[in-house]
C-alpha cells in the first residue's frame, strides 16, 4: 500500500515538480495551494506524510503547524517544512513547533526523496 | 484693555518704545472709532428738544437740514480719518485680520521670535 | 413709449454684460479690482431701494425732514462698525455663515427650528417689500406712459410687473446660482449692483442739481424757497424721530439682503474700514437733494399730484425728457438690485433651511445617497428664487398695487427688526440660549403680524373694523393698534415699542431661566469670543468617523476636485500618506464649515453626524467652555501656540526614532524577501533540470513542457534582477532623467499599447483624448513605465465583468494629474498604505510580479517631482499620478 503525501505549496511549478518526483517514486500525492483552509484539508485527508511550505497565502506554514500539533488528530503526522527564505531562525522556529524535518529551497530531487523515505520509515 | 497694554519684556528698549507708542496710537484710534457713533447719536438727537412748528421759537426746515448735514459731514470726515490712520497697522494683505487687538499681539510675538 | 422700452432693455442688457464680464474676470483670477473696497461700499447701497429712491421725496412732502431718519440709522451703524458690523463679518467669515437665519441657528446650537422660523420671518417681511419694488417700477412706467398720452391701464400695469418679475428672476437665477460656491460669493451680481449704485446716485443728483441750479437759481434761493414752503418749519415728533432712526439702524443689519451683501459677500474684513465712512457719505448724497426736489414739486406741479413720483414728474413737467429718462433708470436700478439680492438671500435660506432638510429626510440618508447633491442644492435655490419673486408678484396683484403698499416699507422694517435682539444677544452675550431665542422671536413675530402686518393689508381684509376698534372678542386691551390700552400712538411706533420690548424681555428672561445644551455653549463661546478664538469649535470626537465615507459625501457637495484638494491639504498637514487624513475633531470641524457654506450649518452638522455616528462633545470641550475667564483664554491661546510647536517636534523625534528601528527590521525583511523571490524560481529550475537530466525515457512532449517551465522561470529571475537594480538605482538617486517633449496623449497611448492587453480577457479603456492634450517636458519613458505598470495592474487584478479602466487627465497650477480608475473591487483600506512597499502584493494570486512594480512607480514619480497615490472614494481601485508638466530636471 503506497503512502499518502499531502503537499501544501503555492507555486504551481514547484507543485508540478514535486508531485512528479513523488509519484514516480510510488507515493500517492495530493496537493493544496493556500493557507486559509489548510488545516481542514489536512484533517479531511489524514495524510501519512505532510509537506508544508512556510510562505503560504492566507496563513503561514508555521501557524498551521503549530495549530496542527495542538490537535489530537494532527499530533503524529510527520511534517517536512520547506522554506525559501534561507534563514537559520526559520529552521529553529520549525524545530521548536514540531516539524519533523526542514529543507531550504532549492533542494535536489534526490534530497527530497531521501528525506521523505526516511520520514516514512521512522 | 490694561492687560494688553503691558510691556513685552523680551524686546530691546528701543523696539519697545517704538511698539509701545504705535500700539498706544492704535488703541486710541480704536477708542475714537468706538466713540464716534455715540457722538453721532447725541448730536442727531438734539432735534428731540426743538420746539415744533406751532410753538414759539420754531426752527425752520432749512436751518434744521443745515444742522443735520453739517454733523453728517463732520462724522464722515472723522470716520475717514480714523479709518485711514488705522490702515497701516496690518501689513500682510492676505490675512483676514483687520482688528488691531490681534495684530498688535501678532507684532509682539513676531518680534520675540525674530 | 417705445423709446422707454428700448432704453430699459438696453440698460438691462448692459447689466447682464457687466455681470457676465465680472464673472469671467473672476474665473480667470483677475479678482482684485472686482473686490475692491469701493465695490463693497457700493454694494451696500442696495439699502436704497425703489422705495427710498422715489418714496423719500414723497415722505418729505408728507412729513418734512422726518424722511432723513431712514438714512441716519444706517449711517450710525456703519460709523459704529467697530462695535457690531466688524464682529458680524468676522463671525460670518470664520463660521462660513450663509444667511441671517444660518447665523442665528448656528449660534444657538445649529438649531434648524430657529433657522426655519427666521426664514419664515424673512420671507413674510421681504415679499411685500419686493412687491413694492415691482410697484415702483410699474408706477414710474405709468408716469411716462401718461406723459406720452398712451393708454396705460391696470391690466398693462400688471403685465409690466409680470415681465419685470420674470426678467429679474431670470437674471438672479443666471448670476446668483451659477455655481454652488462654498463662500457664497457672486462676483457678477455684486458688480452689477455696484454699477446700479452709481447709476441711481448719479440720477438722483442730476435731478437735484437741475432743481437747485436750473430751476431755483442756486443754494440761497433754494433755502428760501424751502423756508416758505408748506414744510418750511421743523415739525417732527420726537418719538418718531428717535424711533425711526432706531428702526432703520436695526433693519440695516437685519434685512436679509443687507446681511447678505454686508456679511456673506464680504471678501475682506478691511473693506469695512472704507465702507465705515464712504457708505454714510453715499447716504448723505442720496438724501441731499430730497428736500429741494420735494419743495420744487410742491411748487411747480398741480395739487394732488403723487409726490412719490416727483423725481420723474418734475423733470417731465419742464420738458427735460433726457433727465427724466435718467431718473427712470435710477429708479429701475434701485428696484432691480434690491429684488436680485433679496431673492438670492431668501432663496439661500429657503433652500438651506427648508428644502434641503426635507429632501434629506425624504431620501433617507445624507451620507449614503447617490448622485451629485450640488445639483439638487442649485435646483432648489433656483426654484426658491422663482417662488419668492412670483410670490411677490401675486402679492402685488392681490393688493391691487394701491397705496396700501406704500406703507409696507416701514412695516417690513419692523418685521425684520425682530431678529435684532437675538442677533445682538447672540454675539455679545454667552448666556443667551436657544429656548430664549425661540421665545423672543416668536413673541416678536406674533406681535408684529397681529399689530402691524395684518392691519397694514387694509382694514376689513383680515382684521375687521370692529376688531381694530374694540379688540378681539371685545377685549379692548388687545386692539391691534392699542395694545394694553396704549392709545393714540403712531401704529409703527406702537408696534415697534411693544414687539421690541416683549421680544427682548422674553429672550432675556427665558435665557436666564434655561440651561443651554453643550453645543450651544460651545457655539456661544465661539461667537462671543470670535476675536480671542480664531479656531473653530471641536464638535466631534474622532475615531468613529470613516474618512472615506466623509470624502464620498464631501465630493458630492463640494465637487470632486475641491473635496480632494481639501482632504489632500489636511492629509499633508497631518503628515499622512495619500489623500485620506485621519478624521480628527479639528478636521471634522473644518469639513463641517466647508459643507455649511453650501448647505447651511444645521444641515452640514447633521450630515457629518450621520457618518461620524452622532454628535458628541467631549469632557475637554466642556472644560474649555466652563473656562469663563477671558484672560485665561488669551493666555492659553498664547501657550497653545508654543505647546503645539513642542508637540510637533516631539512627534517628529518619535517618528525618526521609529523609522530607525524599523529600518533594521526592514533590512532583514528585505533580505529574506529577496532570498524568497530568488529561491522560489530556482527550486523549479533545479528540480526540472534534474528531472530532464535523470530520465532518459521521457516523452518529447513532457521534455518540451519542462524545458518551457525552466525557460519561463529564468525569465522571471531576470525580470526580478532588473527590477531590483532599477529600484536600487532609483532609490540611491543616481538615475539621470532623460527629459524630452511629448504630449500626455502620446505617452498614455504608448503605455496602453505596451501594457500587453490580451484579447481573451479584454479590458476596455475609456479616455478623453482632448483633455490629455498637455505638452509635457519630463522623462517620458519613465513616465510611460509608471503608466504601463498601473495599466497592467488593472489588467491583472480587475475582477469586474465586463472590465473597464477609465483614464482621466486634467491640469492645474502647472501640475498634470492622471487618474486610473477601474471598475473592479477596491483595495482593502488597511492594504492601501502597504501596496507601495517593496514585495507587497494584493490578493493571493501570484500574477507573476515580484511586488516591486508600485514601489518602482513611486520612486520614479518622486524623481519626476510628482507622486502616485491610491485614490479613495471611487467605484473601484483607483490610482492618481500627479507630476509637474515641466519637470525641474533635478532629482528632488
Amino acid at each position: 500500500m503506497s503512502k499518502h503525501v499531502l503537499l501544501i505549496e503555492d507555486e504551481p511549478n514547484i507543485i508540478e515538480a514535486v508531485s512528479f518526483l513523488l509519484s514516480r517514486d510510488g507515493y500517492n500525492v495530493s496537493t493544496h495551494s493556500n493557507g486559509h483552509d489548510a488545516l481542514e484539508v489536512i484533517e479531511a485527508k489524514q495524510p501519512d506524510l505532510l509537506i508544508l511550505d512556510v510562505m503560504l497565502p492566507g496563513r503561514s506554514g508555521f501557524d498551521i503547524l503549530a495549530d496542527l500539533r495542538g490537535r489530537e488528530t494532527g499530533e503524529g503526522i510527520p511534517v517536512l517544512m520547506l522554506t525559501a527564505r534561507g534563514q537559520t531562525k526559520d529552521r529553529e522556529m520549525a524545530q521548536r513547533i514540531g516539524a519533523t524535518r526542514f529543507m531550504t529551497k532549492p533542494f535536489s530531487n534526490a534530497e527530497i526523496i531521501e528525506t521523505l523515505n526516511e520520514m516514512s520509515l521512522a | 484693555m490694561s492687560a494688553q497694554d503691558q510691556k513685552p519684556s523680551e524686546t530691546s528698549l528701543q523696539g519697545r518704545v517704538f511698539l509701545e507708542r504705535r500700539n498706544y496710537r492704535q488703541r486710541r484710534l480704536i477708542d475714537a472709532a468706538r466713540i464716534l457713533p455715540v457722538v453721532g447719536v447725541v448730536l442727531w438727537f438734539v432735534p428731540l428738544v426743538w420746539p415744533s412748528a406751532d410753538e414759539n421759537g420754531a426752527i425752520s426746515t432749512s436751518s434744521a437740514s443745515i444742522y443735520i448735514f453739517t454733523i453728517w459731514i463732520g462724522l464722515i470726515v472723522v470716520g475717514a480719518l480714523v479709518a485711514w490712520r488705522m490702515a497701516p497697522a496690518d501689513e500682510s494683505p492676505n490675512k483676514p485680520s483687520g482688528p488691531m487687538d490681534e495684530s498688535a499681539f501678532e507684532t509682539r510675538r513676531r518680534d520675540r521670535t525674530g | 413709449m417705445n423709446v422707454l422700452i428700448v432704453v430699459s432693455l438696453g440698460y438691462v442688457l448692459a447689466l447682464f454684460t457687466v455681470a457676465f464680464m465680472a464673472e469671467r474676470a473672476a474665473r480667470s483670477g483677475r479678482i482684485k479690482w472686482l473686490r475692491a473696497p469701493v465695490v463693497y461700499t457700493l454694494s451696500l447701497s442696495i439699502y436704497c431701494t425703489g422705495w427710498t429712491f422715489y418714496g423719500a421725496v414723497g415722505f418729505a412732502v408728507r412729513s418734512g425732514l422726518e424722511f432723513i431718519t431712514i438714512y441716519l440709522g444706517p449711517s450710525l451703524v456703519m460709523l459704529g462698525w467697530w462695535w457690531t458690523v466688524r464682529k458680524l463679518v468676522r463671525i460670518g467669515r470664520t463660521q462660513r455663515i450663509t444667511s441671517l437665519a444660518d447665523l442665528i441657528s448656528s449660534r444657538f446650537g445649529k438649531s434648524n427650528l430657529l433657522a426655519v422660523g427666521l426664514t419664515l420671518l424673512a420671507v413674510t417681511g421681504t415679499t411685500p417689500y419686493i412687491a413694492l419694488q415691482l410697484q415702483s417700477v410699474t408706477q414710474s412706467y405709468a408716469v411716462f406712459a401718461e406723459a406720452s398720452q398712451d393708454g396705460f391701464n391696470q391690466t398693462s400695469q400688471t403685465t409690466t410687473a409680470l415681465w419685470v418679475a420674470i426678467g429679474l428672476a431670470m437674471f438672479t437665477i443666471l448670476f446668483g446660482t451659477r455655481k454652488l460656491d462654498v463662500n457664497e460669493r457672486h462676483d457678477g451680481v455684486v458688480m452689477a449692483i455696484a454699477v446700479e449704485a452709481v447709476v441711481k446716485l448719479i440720477a438722483l443728483m442730476a435731478v437735484g442739481i437741475f432743481v437747485v441750479w436750473g430751476l431755483s437759481g442756486g443754494i440761497g434761493p433754494m433755502l428760501e424757497k424751502i423756508g416758505t414752503s408748506e414744510i418750511g418749519m421743523w415739525n417732527v415728533s420726537g418719538g418718531r424721530w428717535a424711533g425711526l432712526t432706531f428702526l432703520s439702524a436695526a433693519a440695516f443689519i437685519c434685512l436679509p439682503r443687507m446681511f447678505h451683501v454686508m456679511v456673506v459677500e464680504n471678501d475682506d474684513e478691511r473693506h469695512l474700514r472704507m465702507a465705515s465712512w464712504a457708505f454714510p457719505a453715499y447716504l448723505m448724497l442720496m438724501s441731499l437733494f430730497v428736500l429741494p426736489i420735494a419743495v420744487t414739486g410742491l411748487d411747480l406741479l398741480p395739487t394732488g399730484s403723487n409726490p412719490d413720483m416727483f423725481v420723474l414728474t418734475v423733470p417731465l413737467s419742464q420738458g427735460q425728457n433726457g433727465l427724466a429718462m435718467l431718473s427712470f433708470l435710477g429708479g429701475l436700478s434701485s428696484a432691480t438690485s434690491m429684488v436680485i439680492v433679496a431673492s438670492i438671500a431668501l432663496s439661500t435660506m429657503v433652500s438651506n433651511h427648508i428644502v434641503m432638510p426635507i429632501w434629506l429626510s425624504f431620501t433617507g440618508a445624507g451620507a449614503s445617497m447617490s448622485g451629485d447633491v450640488r445639483y439638487i442644492v442649485l435646483l432648489s435655490r433656483r426654484l426658491s428664487i422663482a417662488a419668492v419673486v412670483m410670490l411677490a408678484y401675486f402679492y402685488f396683484v392681490l393688493s391691487g398695487g394701491g397705496s396700501a403698499l406704500a406703507a409696507i416699507g416701514l412695516v417690513s422694517f419692523v418685521g425684520v427688526a425682530q431678529a435684532l435682539p437675538v442677533m445682538i444677544g447672540g454675539i455679545f452675550w454667552r448666556g443667551a440660549t436657544r429656548i430664549g431665542a425661540l421665545s423672543g422671536l416668536s413673541i416678536g413675530f406674533v406681535i408684529w403680524i397681529y399689530a402691524l402686518f395684518l392691519p397694514s393689508l387694509g382694514v376689513g381684509v383680515v382684521v375687521s373694523e370692529a376688531m381694530m376698534a374694540n379688540g378681539p372678542f371685545g377685549l379692548t386691551w388687545l386692539a391691534p393698534h392699542a395694545l394694553f390700552g396704549v392709545k393714540g400712538m403712531d401704529p409703527i411706533l406702537h408696534c415697534l415699542l411693544w414687539s421690541m420690548l416683549l421680544n427682548s424681555f422674553a429672550f432675556v428672561v427665558v435665557s436666564l431661566c434655561s440651561f443651554p445644551a453643550p453645543l450651544e455653549r460651545l457655539q456661544g463661546a465661539q461667537f462671543v469670543n470670535v476675536f480671542d478664538h480664531a479656531r473653530s469649535a471641536k464638535e466631534w470626537s474622532s475615531g468613529a468617523a470613516q474618512s472615506e465615507d466623509l470624502m464620498v459625501m464631501a465630493q458630492r457637495i463640494l465637487g470632486a476636485r475641491e473635496a480632494q484638494s481639501l482632504f489632500g491639504i489636511e492629509a499633508a498637514r497631518q503628515g499622512a500618506q495619500g489623500l485620506l487624513p485621519e478624521p480628527t475633531p479639528e478636521f471634522l470641524g473644518v469639513l463641517e464649515r466647508e459643507l455649511s457654506g453650501s448647505v447651511g450649518a444645521a444641515t452640514a452638522h447633521a450630515m457629518v453626524g450621520q457618518i461620524v455616528g452622532g454628535a458628541s462633545v467631549s469632557v475637554d470641550d466642556l472644560l474649555a467652555v466652563a473656562d469663563e475667564s477671558a484672560q485665561m483664554m488669551e493666555y492659553s491661546s498664547k501657550l497653545e501656540a508654543q505647546s503645539t510647536e513642542q508637540r510637533r517636534t516631539a512627534e517628529q523625534l518619535r517618528q525618526v526614532n521609529e523609522k530607525l528601528t524599523q529600518l533594521s527590521v526592514q533590512k532583514d525583511g528585505f533580505l529574506s524577501q529577496i532570498s524568497h523571490e530568488l529561491r522560489t524560481p530556482m527550486t523549479s529550475i533545479r528540480s526540472f533540470s534534474e528531472i530532464l537530466r535523470d530520465s532518459q525515457d521521457m516523452a518529447d512532449i513532457d521534455k518540451a513542457r519542462y524545458a518551457g517551465i525552466i525557460h519561463s522561470e529564468t525569465l522571471r529571475l531576470t525580470r526580478l534582477l532588473d527590477d531590483l537594480l532599477d529600484l536600487s538605482v532609483l532609490e540611491a538617486g543616481r538615475v539621470s532623467l532623460n527629459l524630452s517633449h511629448k504630449s500626455l496623449e502620446d505617452v498614455i497611448e504608448g503605455a496602453i499599447s505596451s501594457a500587453g492587453l490580451s484579447d481573451e480577457n479584454p479590458l476596455l479603456i475609456r479616455r478623453t483624448p482632448a483633455r490629455e492634450d498637455i505638452l509635457l517636458h519630463t522623462d517620458v519613458d519613465r513616465l510611460a513605465q509608471v503608466f504601463i505598470n498601473v495599466i497592467s495592474n488593472a489588467q491583472k487584478y480587475c475582477d469586474a465583468d465586463p472590465r473597464q479602466l477609465t483614464i482621466k487627465a486634467f491640469q492645474s497650477k502647472g501640475l498634470a494629474t492622471v487618474d486610473f480608475i477601474d471598475n473592479g473591487s477596491k483595495i482593502d483600506p488597511d492594504m492601501r498604505d502597504v501596496i507601495f512597499e517593496k514585495f507587497s502584493r494584493v490578493g493571493e494570486t501570484k500574477a507573476g510580479g515580484a511586488g516591486l512594480g508600485l514601489a518602482i512607480c513611486r520612486e520614479i514619480m518622486t524623481r519626476l517631482g510628482g507622486d502616485i497615490v491610491y485614490l479613495p472614494g471611487q467605484d473601484g481601485t483607483a490610482f492618481r499620478v500627479q507630476f509637474p508638466i515641466i519637470c525641474g530636471g533635478q532629482p528632488v
